[in-house]
């Protein structure tokens, strides 16, 4: 345990206190300035993950359709389903779990920074205390400014905002970033799970922000913000505002590769948006593909579904 | 995404025992290093202890005689503050943000300051008493002085920032530290500034000012200790140590005796401000020295107390085994013979110097039954 305690200290929260007093001085001495410049940092630092896992998670909406092909061709045989979807993420250079990237990245992320945002501003005399031993011996600036000032806005980002204000700016940050980011799935258990996730982290979030030190709920909404703001420049605002829709409304055609007939695995389209289709790019079949079947009228839904049968 | 709904969901269940301090309360909980007071010919010695009560203990057993708040009431939210006596009243200092005064013989409640549901901000250092008023800083960054007697504001100043250290008093002065890093030379009568502006250092400060021979000395957490001219409030010198001073400084008129939390003690030339001499304890030293027979006992994180020679900081005896468990974070308390320590795994030692040995004369548990 003490070598994953020296590890802990030495990677993770020696720098990042050390570099949140620094960016505290630089900032002219604002803790809400500095957690929001951190947070682009660290944003910055973890963008080409972001940017992979976006793509990952719009290959497998891609992919929707064929996997629905692979479980309706093999059936209750789940060893070939496995291989044949296997085989299929391999042909197309997916990486099921390639989302997880940056959000395991965060959990150390945000441990490191309640622990810091405890002992930096601090909450309790052992907490600044404790801070001494991971200060670098020769920052000469950190040992001047610390303990550092927690006032900014109407927070003190030492305790958790006695508003409910940060709560819904957390809860709400967090709805239209995971409605933005989630993929359009065929399989409805998953979509299921989706649609509790989509509703379920706002709620949990939210939660932590009123028993947490506000300045972590600050971390999330500035984070959830840029994602945001990432997410749209990559896909466009996704299924966020169905008054602005994209031009092609499909799910692209599953390929044929595997011998899978279009008509048995997905929704049929109806016309007009096939037409829209063809004429679209590749690019924006791959960008509106994930939004599928929700985005499609109900009786287009209604007649595809008839076609199952 | 399969497998990412199971992988979240243990993710934030750890996440959320961890950062709503579900693993023990240690990243959240306040829980004190109050020091002891010695009682007249030592008969009592008072403790503040971590459950969040004030004992009465024998001086000469350990035997606990009183104890405050009674079991059947909540403790104190936490005791930081080392309890100071006089006149027969124990002035009690919580970090619930109140003052308490009780009576020293059976710690029942004579007054506490605010005397409604209100209450200050946190108070971590100590009590000062001179001249029948009662003396305290507190987190919302005031320094007050209440009448002794019956707990009626005098006078209070407003530092801007939180004030962590007792005041010290000489004299018509009362100096205070902030952790605004400014020392505050203020009448005791009126609190009123006396300097023309507070002198300031580097670093935010959290030890108690030592005034002697016409200086205040202080450490501060940009590793410096200070001393300050009394009358001009102006540096007379600074000397520059390898860690934060959070301990309070201890001086026996030639040296001044100042550790640091990377566990260096320094004994330092009053006068001049030079290192006379240094004892590296391995551990972090938040505690407070004292000056017993000539040698300057101190505690640490390491669970020990060394017994070093005040002239030239050899050992005088091996180091006291206290346990492991037993950090020393408060401050030593001595009746000139007897050294009292209240460690961190709630035990207290009555521990006799006597030619330079060191002799266990008995310890005493601050664990109590009640709510806790």
């Amino acid at each position: 345990m003490e070598i994953i305690s020296i590890l802990w200290n030495q990677i993770i929260l020696n720098p990042m206190q050390n570099s949140l007093v620094v960016l505290y001085a630089l900032m002219g001495r604002n803790f809400g300035i500095t957690i929001v410049v951190f947070t682009v940092l660290v944003r910055l630092a973890t963008l080409p993950l972001t940017l992979k896992q976006i793509r990952s998670t719009k290959k497998m909406s891609d992919l929707q359709p064929r996997l629905k092909a692979i479980q309706t061709r093999y059936g209750k045989d789940r060893a070939r389903v496995s291989q044949e979807t296997m085989k299929l993420y391999k042909e197309m250079g997916v990486n099921p779990i390639g989302c997880l990237g940056p959000m395991v990245i965060q959990f150390p992320i945000w441990i490191g920074l309640y622990i810091s945002i405890t002992s930096l501003l601090p909450t309790s005399p052992e907490r600044l205390a404790g801070l001494s031993s991971h200060l670098y011996s020769w920052l000469t600036l950190a040992h001047q400014v610390v303990p550092l000032n927690s006032r900014f806005l109407w927070l003190d980002l030492a305790v958790p905002d006695p508003t409910p204000i940060m709560a819904v700016l957390t809860g709400l940050s967090t709805w239209v970033m995971q409605k933005m980011s989630t993929p359009m799935v065929a399989d409805p258990r998953q979509a299921s799970t989706n649609k509790m996730l989509l509703w379920m982290m706002p709620f949990m979030f939210a939660f932590f922000t009123l028993q947490l030190p506000s300045g972590l709920p600050l971390y999330w909404t500035i984070s959830n913000v840029i994602g945001v703001v990432i997410q749209q420049r990559i896909t466009g605002w996704g299924d966020l505002f169905p008054l602005f829709p994209s031009r092609a409304k499909t799910v692209p055609a599953p390929a044929t590769a595997l011998g899978v007939s279009p008509q048995s695995d997905t929704p049929h389209p109806d016309t007009e948006e096939t037409s829209d289709e063809k004429v679209g790019t590749r690019g924006d079949q791959r960008q509106n593909g994930r939004r599928s079947n929700r985005g499609r009228p109900q009786r287009a839904r209604r007649r595809a579904r008839g076609s199952h049968h | 995404m399969k497998r990412t709904f199971p992988l979240l969901l243990v993710g934030f269940t750890l996440l959320a025992l961890f950062l709503t301090g579900c693993t023990g309360g240690q990243f959240v909980a306040a829980s004190g290093w109050s020091g002891i007071a010695i009682g007249e010919g030592a008969g009592l010695v008072y403790v503040g202890a971590r459950s969040g009560r004030v004992l009465a203990l024998d001086g000469r057993t350990g035997v606990q005689r009183a104890i405050y708040p009674p079991l059947d009431r909540d403790p104190l939210k936490g005791l930081y503050g080392t309890p100071a006596l006089s006149g027969g009243v124990l002035f009690v200092p919580g970090y619930d943000g109140r003052l308490y005064a009780l009576d020293a013989a059976d710690l029942s409640e004579r007054w506490r300051y605010p005397n409604d549901a209100s209450h200050l901000g946190e108070i971590v250092g100590g009590v000062t008493v001179a001249k029948g008023l009662v003396l305290f800083g507190s987190s919302d960054g005031y320094v007050r002085a209440l009448r002794a007697s019956n707990g009626l504001p005098e006078w209070e100043f407003k530092t801007g920032k939180k004030v962590w250290s007792a005041p010290a008093v000489d004299g018509e002065m009362a100096y205070v530290t902030s952790l605004n890093h400014k020392l505050y030379a203020l009448n005791l009568l009126t609190g009123l500034p006396v300097w023309r502006a507070p002198f300031e250092a580097d670093g935010a400060i959290v030890t108690t000012p030592l005034v002697d021979q016409g200086k205040v000395f202080f450490g501060s957490l940009d590793r410096h200790v200070y001393a300050v001219d009394t009358g001009t409030g102006m540096e007379t010198w600074r000397f520059e140590g390898d860690g934060w001073f959070w301990s309070s400084l201890i001086s026996d008129g030639q040296r001044l005796y100042a550790a640091t939390t990377r566990g260096m003690l320094y004994a330092l030339d009053i006068n001049a401000g030079r290192s006379v001499w240094t004892f590296n304890l391995q551990h972090p030293v938040l505690s407070t020295p004292v000056l017993v027979e000539g040698n300057v006992v101190i505690g640490s994180d390491g669970g020990q107390l060394h017994v070093l020679a005040a002239e030239n900081g050899a050992q005088a005896s091996s180091p006291f085994n206290l346990g492991e468990k037993a950090q020393v974070q408060a401050p030593l308390a001595t009746d000139g013979q007897v050294v009292y320590v209240n460690a961190m795994d709630r035990r207290v030692w009555a521990i006799r110097l006597a030619r330079g040995r060191t002799e266990k004369l008995w310890e005493a548990t601050t664990q109590t039954s009640g709510k806790e």
